[in-house]
């Protein structure tokens, strides 16, 4: 799936704003750190084959408790999942507005690890690339004694 | 011992007629010039400024006051045996790390900067800084230059602060 154009987004925007606000941790390139911070690249996409997955990925505390203002994250939301992650998205790919984002924002997430395995343990019952890809995580994190 | 002599003797001639001190080096350095393109010798390595640095520097960068410190809380890796892009010998860099952004007086504009900490011997105790200009309380942790950013490296001991610049800024 190439790159779908967001009326009004500007990606140089979104990607300085990905610098500062997300890259600390999640690394240049949303490649995360194993056992400490999740990977996104190749990845989030996965989460928006269900509805509490697309809400998961804004609830989460780095992204609903960001200091960039509801517009801002929107574009950069948008934009992440598209750059890093166009491969595993849902066709068609439906992109979050800003009112969306607005809404979950204050409906933090208290417990993301657990349900993070939750949500995606279902999404994976329909999806067979996504079970492998878990799999694969679990392995890792055994061999690397990283549990959840 | 003269039988350890003789042996040691036969050996060292034997390796000196099969092998040459120049075939040995060239090996060595093949070695080194191939795995530095697939592995980083050395955590400097992963810090490589963008491709977009910086027009020109101005400042003293073992002063508190040096630009791209705007936002550091701690100490300079460039007083304590590293600069400001690199961590001293028998320190690791923190590949997670506290991002800010800062103003480069010689062209007004505003750069990111990485606070990457190096890590793995105690505290270095020159040149402490602390400007901590958009710094935030601990609850905002990734936001907050308050927390020990060791994390990612064998050891979470902190030891100093790099300020490596990764990008350009928008202006707003």
């Amino acid at each position: 799936m190439g790159l779908v154009p967001v009326a009004g987004a500007d990606d140089h925007r979104a990607r300085i704003n990905y610098m500062i606000h997300c890259q600390g941790c999640h690394l240049p390139e949303a490649v995360g750190f194993a056992g400490k911070v999740p990977r996104m690249k190749d990845f989030v996409g996965y989460f928006l084959h269900s509805k509490e997955g697309r809400e998961f990925v804004i609830r989460v505390p780095g992204v609903a408790t960001s200091s960039l203002p509801d517009d801002k994250l929107t574009e950069m939301m948008n934009w992440l999942l598209l750059t890093y992650s166009s491969e595993q998205l849902p066709e068609p790919f439906v992109p979050f507005s800003v009112a969306e984002v607005a809404a979950l924002r204050p409906d933090l997430e208290t417990n993301p690890a657990k349900t993070r395995m939750r949500v995606l343990e279902r999404i994976a019952q329909e999806l067979p690339s996504l079970a492998v890809e878990l799999e694969q995580e679990s392995g890792r994190q055994k061999r690397s004694g990283h549990g959840q | 011992m003269k039988w350890l002599d003789g042996m040691t003797e036969s050996g060292t001639r034997e390796i000196a007629s099969k092998t040459s001190r120049r075939g040995f080096l060239g090996r060595l350095a093949a070695v080194l010039a191939g795995g530095a393109a697939t592995i980083p010798l050395l955590p400097v390595a992963r810090s490589q400024e963008s491709s977009n640095p910086p027009p020109g520097e101005q400042g003293d960068p073992t002063s508190c006051e040096y630009w791209r410190y705007c936002a550091i809380d701690g100490f300079l890796c460039g007083c304590c045996g590293g600069s400001m892009n690199s961590c001293p010998p028998g320190t690791e860099m923190s590949p997670i790390t506290w991002i800010g952004t800062c103003e480069n007086p010689v062209d007004q504009k505003k750069y990111i900067i990485s606070y990457n900490d190096c890590c793995g011997k105690s505290s270095c105790g020159n040149c402490l800084c602390q400007r901590n200009e958009g710094d935030r309380p601990l609850y905002r942790p990734q936001v907050s230059n308050d927390i020990n950013w060791c994390l990612g490296t064998s050891s979470n001991s902190y030891h100093c602060s790099t300020a490596i610049v990764v990008g350009t800024a928008l202006d707003e």
